[in-house]
């Protein structure tokens, strides 16, 4: 691709556009100030960038029926319709209703992307094929339920600001059509500071940045369509009539029902943008930049943009809701034994292939 | 802003038990019903629940600046339940004033009509109601078999007039004591009609009217926990809520 055409892509890019909507003026002086003002053509676009995921979502779902409809318990709806309700009242907000519309607030998309950003930096951008190792004690790849990213202003600041630079540099860098990029190869002292070859390198170091951004906002998007697919809302409904208020106590069936719907929900989100949850898929081994893993986004999401989208860890709610690291363990947990036996079913069919 | 002016007093009429309800007017027609008896307080905003026995309960009040117009309307009916006993405290006369034997009678619920009414109207927007109910809501049990509703708008007055048969009165032998009570804390109208009415100068306005609204709640899944409820709001059927009985604090 010439490099002209590189750059272009790279501006017009979900991660640019998002850049100059949520820090129009660079790196904030106030780092946790939640970005609100929103004018309203910028959150009509939001909104319908959003719906096409979100539509993006309900092909896949039917897509994946058959398969999702054997793993859950619940009957599967074959192609629920959903509403997305964009909103911008600074609460981290992302529901849904048993009417199938699915609410969520500019703030908790502000928060994935800043996590996104947060995740990239302290996971680096040279990780290569380590991305596919199981992590470490200290690995930033582990869940750390004591690193509150909130917390880490610098570590915050130093994130967005790189994300600026890449843009700022890809903004003055010239683009070319493709005989232009020969020639300025051709003619330039360094190879390396041909436009062909910084674009290249922009494209290269926003890649996982714009998937992660992406992967987290399609797992919270799937997590919402998950309770319409799987019929939750019905299904509180019934429980609340099963049992009276006086019975909804923390350790009750009930409360321990209420948060199955949460774990079931996370799972549907996993499965449903997991590429090993379908037939003929690729093994994980050949995903050498762990895109699959990253696209997931729960670990984004979890880890970065729950506590930076200022959602509750506790509420007053009779049921105590599942913490964001028991959720993100048990979805992990799936998620290798779904590696795993994918690899080891491409391994077997091999075997098979080659006469074994 | 909505503006109306004020041109016309008050009345309402205790018809007899059977009277139907009238034609349609401005006010019956969009949903206002009377509070048991002229308040200061209930402004717009004010939120109830009935529960599965019919009890009504204060839930809260949002907190609203209601916008206010002065308002004529002319010739308007509307039926509402109302007690001889609710008109009497209304004028600041005790029941207890009346023979025991009586006080069934001046408990019953009899049918007012609204025959002209002017006022100040309150009445607060969507918008505003939108904003803040999901925040008021969400730091309350909501309870799965309660209706909820809320006050849209009112109207206030400073003056009221009550209109009775006084048949019902005479039948109970009470007329000549009623009048003699009655003389003592309104401007009491006996004539030489049918009927008779109690006129009531209050020091300041009072809401005589509201209008409410249905709410349909919903405790959303969400994808953390602490998410606000989701409210639909949508039209009281007739019959469906009033405020004519006692109304209990939130327990």
């Amino acid at each position: 691709m010439p490099s002209g055409q590189m750059k272009e892509e790279i501006l017009r890019s979900y991660l640019a556009k998002s850049l100059e909507r949520f820090y129009p003026d660079g790196v904030p002086d106030d780092i946790n100030k939640v970005y609100s003002d929103l004018s309203s053509d910028q959150l009509d676009a939001i909104s319908s960038e959003l719906e096409d995921v979100l539509g993006a979502i309900e092909k896949n779902h039917i897509k994946k029926h058959k398969m999702l409809d054997a793993v859950f318990v619940s009957e599967l709806a074959r192609a629920p319709r959903s509403k997305l309700t964009i909103m911008n009242l600074g609460r981290p907000t992302a529901k849904s209703s048993s009417e199938g519309e699915v609410f969520l607030d500019v703030r908790v998309l502000q928060a994935i992307f800043r996590g996104a950003l947060l995740e990239n930096l302290r996971l680096g951008e040279d990780r290569g094929l380590s991305v596919l190792l199981r992590p470490g004690p200290n690995d930033p790849q582990k869940f750390d339920s004591t690193y509150l990213p909130s917390a880490q202003t610098e570590e915050q600041r130093a994130a967005i600001a790189e994300l600026v630079q890449l843009i700022e540099d890809a903004r003055a860098t010239p683009g070319h059509g493709a005989i232009g990029d020969l020639f300025a190869v051709w003619g330039g002292d360094d190879f390396s500071e041909a436009p062909w070859f910084r674009m290249t390198e922009f494209a290269l170091r926003s890649q996982n940045l714009q998937l992660r951004y992406v992967g987290a906002s399609l797992f919270l998007l799937a997590h919402e369509y998950g309770h319409l697919a799987l019929r939750h809302h019905d299904r509180l409904k019934s429980l609340k009539k099963e049992f009276p208020e006086g019975d909804r106590r923390d350790e009750s069936v009930y409360c321990s029902a209420v948060r199955d719907l949460e774990h079931a929900a996370d799972l549907y989100g996993l499965l449903l943008i997991s590429p090993y949850s379908q037939v003929n898929s690729p093994p994980p081994f050949l995903d050498f930049l762990g895109t699959a893993q990253i696209l997931t986004g729960y670990r984004t999401f979890f880890q970065y943009g729950y506590d930076l989208g200022g959602f509750a860890y506790t509420s007053g709610e009779a049921c105590k809701y599942p913490t964001n690291k028991d959720r993100y363990e048990l979805v992990e947990e799936v998620n290798t034994a779904l590696t795993t036996a994918r690899a080891e079913e491409f391994m077997r069919a091999l075997g098979q292939t080659l006469g074994k | 802003m909505r503006k109306f002016l004020v041109l016309l007093p008050l009345v309402l009429i205790v018809a007899c038990e059977k009277a139907g309800p009238g034609p349609g007017t401005v006010l019956e027609t969009e949903g206002f019903k009377a509070f048991p008896s002229p308040r200061t307080f209930d402004p717009p905003g004010r939120i109830y629940r009935v529960d599965p026995t019919g009890s009504v309960f204060g839930v809260t009040s949002l907190k609203l600046k209601s916008q206010q117009g002065k308002e004529e309307i002319a010739d308007y009916k509307d039926t509402t339940d109302i007690s001889l006993k609710q008109v009497l405290e209304t004028i600041g006369v005790p029941a207890t004033k009346f023979p025991v034997v009586a006080a069934l009678d001046f408990e019953r619920k009899r049918r007012f009509e609204t025959k002209s009414v002017s006022g100040v109207r309150e009445f607060v927007d969507d918008e505003q109601v939108d904003q803040q109910l999901p925040l008021a809501l969400g730091s309350i049990t909501i309870r799965d078999d309660n209706q909820y509703y809320i006050i849209r708008e009112t109207v206030m007055t400073d003056n009221i007039d009550y209109v009775s048969e006084k048949s019902w009165l005479v039948s109970l032998g009470l007329d000549a004591e009623f009048q003699n009570v009655v003389k003592a804390h309104s401007d009491l109208n006996w004539g030489t009609g049918k009927t008779f009415s109690l006129k009531k100068k209050f020091d300041g306005l009072r809401r005589v009217w509201y209008k409410a609204e249905r709410l349909v709640i919903e405790l959303p899944l969400g994808a953390a926990p602490g998410q606000l409820p989701l409210v639909k709001r949508g039209k009281v059927a007739p019959g469906e809520f009033s405020l004519s009985g006692p109304v209990v604090e939130q327990p």
